[in-house]
């Protein structure tokens, strides 16, 4: 399985959500916020997904380690995210409309709203 | 350890849930391979325990990084042992030891055979300790007959080792239930209670073969061989 870092999913939702020419529509700190907070709702969806890299390798006594995700940040972006990459497309979906939610425009509310709906579909679902 | 048995194992449940996490298959199959070595007892061990008679408990270890699950059997040896005292043979197959320099020898006088009668005090860990009933007037060695499960820590790939022989001759039923564990998940793509339920079925089949198996030692319609009780100089044992 392969596993993305951050700088990937970052070009991934610049790129969808077509802000790709610096100065940049949506700085980093705010992309990476939309990880952060990806994680935190993926971890109440798919506490699994967070416990793959656990049971990959051996279980020492002792051994706890909690999956709980990790908080990352912009000037880190290098860190690999401990999602597998066959829901790395989830991701980025939550991401780009949490990014959408937080824009002032109203008309872009519903779309945001898709793109979350989009998310917990594929996490919840085989085909969605 | 990763063997071709497992890796098919895995290969199979991969493409009967879809969207499963690896690390999510290894914990099950952990969990589906101690419910299967609990329940059928086919994950047999015989090791020798050297008997004395001051002393009713004993350490066992196996060597190995498992559990011992049950006591089966605490039984002679059923061919002389190398580097021991002479061996005699009593009833078929079974051996015991001959010192005609001990009067209290069983081999001198019967009157001093004691039976072979015992209990694991702390069953389920990985040295577990044998607490004999009778003592023996000489020293002596036995051979328990133990029962194994699986346990941590896994291999490198978090799997655990169990014998590949028993993977690949009951694969499809721990296929089944790998299945059956992660299609009663709550929440996931692949949460199945009705595809659980028969999965399910079809594990605990599995279980029944293997233990039934184990107790006809893999013969055809066969059972363990008994003298009659007639023979039997106690009544015979509960376990």
């Amino acid at each position: 399985m392969i596993y993305l870092q951050v700088s990937d999913y970052i070009m991934a939702v610049r790129t969808s959500l077509q802000d790709l020419v610096s100065p940049y529509r949506y700085p980093d700190d705010q992309i990476v916020t939309a990880l952060n907070a990806c994680m935190f709702e993926m971890s109440r969806m798919r506490a699994d997904i967070f416990m793959d890299l656990k049971y990959q390798r051996p279980l020492n006594k002792g051994d706890l380690s909690f999956p709980i995700p990790p908080v990352f940040s912009a000037s880190r972006v290098s860190d690999y995210v401990p999602v597998p990459s066959n829901y790395a497309v989830p991701v980025e979906w939550y991401m780009e409309g949490f990014i959408q939610f937080s824009d002032v425009t109203d008309v872009s509310d519903q779309r945001a709203q898709a793109y979350v709906q989009k998310f917990q579909q594929m996490m919840l679902g085989v085909a969605a | 350890m990763t063997t071709t048995p497992i890796a098919r194992v895995l290969d199979n449940v991969r493409v009967h849930v879809p969207a499963v996490m690896d690390g999510m298959m290894r914990l099950e199959l952990f969990n589906a391979l101690k419910e299967f070595f609990q329940r059928s007892n086919i994950w047999l061990l015989e090791i020798p325990v050297y008997v004395t008679p001051e002393s009713n408990d004993y350490q066992v270890e196996t060597g190995m990084n498992v559990v011992v699950n049950r006591l089966m059997e605490l039984s002679r040896p059923n061919q002389p042992l190398a580097n021991q005292w002479e061996y005699a043979p009593t009833r078929p197959p079974a051996y015991f030891q001959v010192d005609p320099n001990n009067l209290h020898s069983e081999s001198v006088d019967p009157i001093y055979r004691s039976a072979r009668r015992g209990t694991l005090l702390n069953a389920g860990t990985k040295c577990p300790i044998l607490r004999i009933i009778f003592n023996p007037q000489v020293a002596e060695t036995w051979i328990a007959t133990l029962a194994l499960n699986i346990t941590d820590p896994t291999d490198q790939d978090g799997l655990p080792c169990p014998p590949e022989w028993i993977v690949e001759k009951y694969s499809n039923y721990l296929i089944d239930g790998v299945i059956m564990r992660l299609m009663l998940q709550p929440g996931k793509p692949y949460s199945s209670p009705q595809g659980a339920q028969y999965h399910g079925r079809k594990f605990n089949e599995g279980v029944g073969l293997a233990r039934t198996e184990a107790r006809n030692m893999f013969v055809y319609n066969g059972q363990r061989w008994f003298f009659p009780q007639g023979w039997s100089e106690r009544r015979p044992r509960k376990w």
